[in-house]
């Protein structure tokens, strides 16, 4: 057990947040218009993920073309400097099965989310950088995606948004950063849009069942936080994008 | 890039005649517009982020670690991530071993703590987008990234071969890392001209390119040639090489400059 104290008895987490408070996000949407079709930056605390999205696109290989939809591929690098120490690992990352397990989750999230029956023979391409990581990973990276694949324009049902949720003892701790991760069992939920439906559920960790529910409350809650933040940086950016235009 | 026929032959015709016309109307010595971003990275000791107005787009990240260099004297690890290729690609295998070679001009005495530790560097490039041969902005994110690494301050003493210690730190106070990196120039050459930092249609229709190292007002190992494209790759004329070399360290000092005063 760490000698840091998770959550003191006055309710202070580690980095003096409230059990039910949001860790600092920030994002920008449109970052890297020359290299792909929808691109965001997203802070979350101390995460900070480059997500660009390249197609709809005519696919290279034969066996990614499907008649009847688009092909859905997503690539997540976490790069070797991302943690506070580097990885060790000699060779790539990129095979490492944890990541393959986080792409085929994405994919199976988004696969549902995005109206891919509306673009058949193509493919949609989703390359996520993780610059810096520090908890709660998953969460960020669907964030990021949703709000790339808005920015690419891609049709989709609804936000997508995802958090940490853990659980001290009987308190739930709401999007959790990588010590609270390392102390405690951990759930990451992805929401969709306002509703209660989650479209992603991970659970790594051993959680008494009886919790279960808490926690899932304050995720959802949590969730619905962090689709509003989206939502308002989103809208600001078409604000800009308009006044800019019209000044023209 | 794709290109018709008639947009390469103009092209070409344009970069050939004299003086050389570019179709963004740069000088032959004149680089895209970079932005540069230093030190966004807290994790890292020191990091850029480089962007050419072409959208090319290149991250670095410096990493240091206390080695024991009796045992380890290698201080410097290099590790290129090209976004889209693979690990095992030619054009990334090629980059690394570049620098690898490059880096060696580096001034490993700095790096130096005490008598039994050094501090090992380790520099990871990620290339996000490159429209063209990454390896000119690549050595510009390696220059401002070690340009902006502050390591820890050593408080303990230097010689420690006779008492056996760690060496300790200061809790706060950070060194700023005084190196003086390499930089690498990449020329395309078409006909019997000559220009720096070729951009995506002029690589297109190039006969062929060099790739030029630089470093304190002298030109330095290696100088490669290079193909930029498949198709229109020719030999060219040998005095073209000394006209890059010259045309590199006039300019070079000037970029080394700029680059430093981030």
């Amino acid at each position: 057990m760490s000698r840091l104290e998770v959550y003191s008895p006055e309710g202070l987490r580690m980095d003096g947040r409230r059990w039910n408070e949001l860790r600092r996000f920030e994002t920008s949407i449109n970052t890297h218009s020359h290299a792909s079709d929808g691109s965001s930056y997203l802070e979350q605390g101390n995460n900070k993920i480059i997500t660009l999205v390249k197609g709809p696109t005519e696919p290279t290989l034969r066996s990614q073309l499907d008649q009847t939809k688009a092909t859905l591929q997503i690539t997540v690098n976490l790069t070797k400097f991302s943690k506070f120490e580097r990885s060790k690992t000699t060779g790539s990352t990129k095979n490492e099965r944890r990541i393959l397990e986080i792409q085929t989750a994405l994919v199976r999230t988004f696969e549902k989310n995005l109206m891919l029956n509306l673009y058949p023979r193509t493919i949609i391409d989703i390359e996520i950088h993780v610059l810096q990581q520090d908890g709660g990973v998953l969460g960020t990276l669907i964030n990021g995606i949703t709000l790339a694949c808005i920015d690419a324009g891609i049709a989709m049902y609804d936000y997508i948004s995802g958090v940490s949720i853990g659980l001290y003892d009987t308190t739930p701790l709401l999007d959790v950063n990588s010590l609270e991760e390392a102390a405690m069992s951990c759930v990451t939920l992805g929401v969709m849009g306002k509703s209660e439906k989650l479209s992603l559920l991970q659970v790594e960790d051993k959680l008494p069942l009886d919790r279960l529910e808490n926690v899932l409350a304050i995720g959802i809650a949590g969730a619905h936080r962090i689709r509003d933040l989206m939502d308002e940086a989103l809208r600001n950016h078409a604000q800009k994008r308009i006044s800019n235009a019209s000044n023209k | 890039m794709t290109l018709s026929v008639a947009e390469k032959s103009y092209l070409y015709d344009a970069l050939a005649s004299t003086p050389s016309i570019r179709p963004d109307g740069r000088y032959p010595y004149q680089f895209m517009p970079i932005e540069i971003y230093t030190d966004f990275l807290p994790s890292s000791n020191g990091s850029s982020r480089i962007i050419a107005s072409d959208g090319s787009e290149c991250i670095v990240s410096v990493k240091a670690k206390v080695v024991d260099h009796t045992s380890d004297d290698d201080l410097l690890h290099i590790e290129i991530d090209i976004a889209g290729e693979r690990d095992d690609a030619l054009i990334t295998e090629s980059c690394t071993s570049l620098f690898n070679k490059l880096l060696k001009n580096i001034d490993m005495k700095k790096l130096q703590l005490t008598k039994k530790y050094s501090f090992k560097l380790f520099i990871d490039v990620l290339v996000i987008s490159s429209n063209s041969n990454p390896v000119s902005l690549i050595s510009f994110g390696i220059y401002s990234s070690l340009n902006s690494t502050s390591l820890p301050k050593l408080v303990s003493n230097f010689d420690d071969l006779e008492v056996e210690e760690l060496p300790m730190f200061h809790d706060y106070d950070l060194v700023k890392l005084e190196v003086v990196p390499p930089l690498v120039f990449v020329l395309g050459i078409v006909k019997n001209n000559i220009f720096i930092d070729p951009a995506a249609s002029e690589c297109e229709v190039a006969n062929n390119g060099l790739i030029i190292s630089w470093t304190n007002g002298k030109i330095i190992a290696p100088i490669r040639t290079l193909a930029l494209n498949d198709t229109n790759t020719k030999g060219f004329n040998p005095n073209l090489i000394q006209e890059g070399i010259k045309l590199v360290e006039k300019y070079a000092s000037d970029i080394a400059s700029a680059l430093q005063n981030i």
